[in-house]
């Protein structure tokens, strides 16, 4: 007795279980698209502390300091202390751990009547051009520095940062 | 051959059923994604920061002492505005005058997507 | 016919095994796949970035039953009057972004005053939906972290941001034996009662250059405002002056008055008396004393909570405050005792007051 419809629900079974599996992949596959990385929340996060870091060294702790400590910092290109100061700042937690957030600073000014950059610090992972980094800057007003042209006067210049997570 | 027989299509209907859920669940999980996306990026792309700190200069750089160095340090943020920032940031100033005792700031930002204007007095 | 059943049983079972299999397998990847994402899609990150921001460069504001003229911090009783506040923020001013205020914080921080997690829901994360939450806040230099909210989970994500900010400290003075010097506060005649005073000129500490700082530009963060910070004034080198006291002698406190002088005017309106078991410390201790005349050994402080000179009186924004000691010793001699000289100013002098300062602290929201 030969029954031609015996292997029936088997196909049907295979049917079934090839679509779910093939809508699983794809499902995955599409949604996978977009990562954490690609949301730029990370990204944001990375920008807001870069940016408040900056903007807390450019606060003076007291009002009989005339001079803040980026001020200062950039005055005499003194780039330990910039590392020192920004790195404390940027990475420090409200826990007992640390961020490792790295980060390299360059002052961007005119001279010449040419916008020109200088180094002006970098953390001890240096950038090798494959970090994922956001670029954050302070405004400040210095009475000279590297950057700009030596004559006296107060120069308007720029700190930028790049940060990244290592 | 036998006649057609369509007893266990029951299956692979439901496995199409499956299917079409999963696909639902795909789509909503997409559109979340993007509600995070879009909140990133308004936030890193609206220049808050940006328009903040130049705002502060330009009102300290109003009130320094030195004529020159005024000079120097707002054609300076003009400049550095807009090769750093790519915005145009543009600004005129109106000195306490006749009965007047205010000092009174025009400010203009735009970077082309975002554009900010003030009128800045002093207190 | 007889064995169909049989066959079409183990065919149903195989196709159906191979359905049920691929169907778990699925089922089991779809949580998987809405958790990995959850934190970074749903609006966990953006209530983060929103309550950080509230926090760190608003200043707060307050609702339709507040009391007038008084900030969000130093309005009474919100527990029962919810409305008295609109919102939590901790910045000083709207001008000074990323620095705090210590009152503000230390009211925010207040957990047995405000509700966990419904205070904080209404009035710092906003949203419809009852997020829960952690924010703490570490102060440089300090040990205690100080935080609300629930324990962060560590088995799933969630929304987070963080924010580098400066907190601002309340100023306070020690009048000891440089400045009476300087001052001359002890060149008095030999009598049982000396008058000490201090003079809190409001209206110039609201809008007078701050140091260096000329208004304008960058001073909101430095200012002092009689109405809304700590102010506490310590006076020790009680017995040296000008040379030791008297073998014998016993002093105390017998009065503090409070007086304000309008803008423009010569004369001063006493306030209503006021308890000293609000503000005067003996020596160092830690409980307030309960009433005049108070004996002291070495040092007394008067140390006023924010919001203090609102409670005693209605005193403007262009009025003086003048504080009048009142010493008695029980012999004659020279004491601490400004009255044929100048009242000691509290003002942006740093030699006469210690300034506000600043110090750095970082603050964590997660929000799940």
């Amino acid at each position: 007795m030969v029954n031609d419809d015996g292997q029936l629900y088997t196909i049907e079974g295979v049917a079934a279980a090839l679509i779910l599996l093939l809508t699983a992949y794809m499902v995955v596959n599409s949604t996978s698209v977009y990562t954490a990385g690609d949301t730029h929340i990370s990204d944001m996060q990375l920008e807001v502390v870069g940016d408040d870091a900056l903007k807390m060294m450019n606060t003076a702790p007291n009002s009989s300091v005339d001079k803040t400590s980026l001020q200062t910092i950039v005055e005499t290109g003194d780039s330990a202390q910039f590392r020192t100061m920004f790195d404390t700042i940027v990475n420090a937690k409200t826990g007992t751990d640390r961020d490792r957030i790295q980060f390299m600073a360059n002052v961007t000014c005119e001279r010449d009547g040419v916008v020109s950059s200088v180094p002006l610090s970098e953390s001890s992972h240096m950038f090798a051009g494959g970090e994922h980094a956001v670029r954050v800057s302070e405004w400040v007003i210095v009475d000279s520095s590297d950057c700009t042209d030596p004559s006296s006067g107060k120069h308007a210049v720029l700190v930028e940062a790049l940060v990244w997570r290592d | 051959m036998a006649r057609l027989n369509d007893d266990a299509q029951w299956i692979v209907l439901m496995g199409f059923v499956v299917s079409f859920a999963l696909f639902f669940i795909a789509i909503l999980i997409n559109q979340s994604t993007v509600v995070g996306q879009t909140t990133a990026e308004a936030v890193s792309e609206f220049p808050k920061t940006d328009i903040r700190e130049v705002r502060g200069m330009i009102i300290r750089s109003e009130f320094l002492s030195d004529e020159n160095d005024k000079t120097t340090v707002q054609r300076e943020i003009r400049n550095l505005s807009l090769s750093r920032h790519n915005a145009v940031v543009n600004f005129s100033s109106n000195r306490p005058g006749g009965l007047d005792p205010y000092t009174y700031i025009e400010i203009h930002y735009n970077n082309g997507v975002t554009a900010y204007n003030e009128t800045w007095r002093s207190e | 016919m007889t064995d169909d059943t049989g066959a079409m049983s183990i065919d149903f079972l195989i196709g159906f095994t191979i359905f049920m299999l691929a169907f778990i397998w699925v089922a089991t990847m779809i949580p998987g796949l809405f958790i990995g994402i959850q934190s970074h899609t749903i609006d966990f990150d953006a209530v983060a970035y929103r309550t950080g921001v509230i926090l760190a460069e608003d200043p707060g504001d307050v609702g339709s039953l507040a009391t007038a003229g008084i900030p969000w911090e130093l309005q009474s009783n919100p527990s029962q009057y919810p409305d008295k506040i609109a919102r939590f923020g901790l910045a000083v001013s709207k001008d000074t972004p990323g620095i705090l205020d210590e009152t503000k914080v230390d009211r925010f921080f207040n957990t047995t005053e405000f509700v966990y997690p419904t205070d904080y829901q209404k009035w710092a994360i906003f949203g419809d939906f009852p997020y829960r939450f952690n924010i703490s806040l570490k102060e440089e230099g300090k040990d205690t972290i100080r935080s609300v909210g629930d324990i962060i989970p560590v088995s799933y994500p969630y929304g987070y941001i963080r924010r580098d900010v400066k907190i601002r400290s309340g100023s306070n003075t020690t009048i000891g034996e440089t400045m009476i010097k300087t001052y001359h506060y002890n060149n008095t005649e030999e009598v049982f009662n000396h008058r000490f005073s201090i003079m809190i000129n409001t209206s110039s500490l609201l809008f007078d250059d701050v140091g260096m700082l000329k208004s304008p530009t960058g001073d909101a963060a430095y200012r002092l405002n009689p109405m809304r910070d700590r102010i506490i004034i310590n006076i020790t080198d009680f017995d040296k002056m000008p040379e030791p006291l008297k073998p014998g002698t016993t002093k105390s406190v017998s009065n503090v008055q409070f007086y304000t002088r309008s803008y423009g005017k010569s004369t001063l309106d006493p306030l209503p008396a006021v308890s000293p078991s609000g503000f005067l410390y003996m020596d160092g201790e830690t409980t307030a004393v309960p009433a005049f005349p108070a004996a002291f050994s070495n040092g007394i402080s008067m140390v006023f909570e924010p919001g203090f000179f609102n409670t005693i009186g209605d005193i403007g924004t262009d009025d003086t405050i003048f504080i009048y000691l009142t010493f008695t010793v029980n012999q004659k001699q020279q004491f601490l005792n400004n009255t044929h000289t100048e009242p000691f100013p509290y003002d942006y002098n740093p030699v006469n007051v210690t300034q506000p300062e600043l110090t750095d602290a970082v603050i964590e929201v997660a929000i799940w």
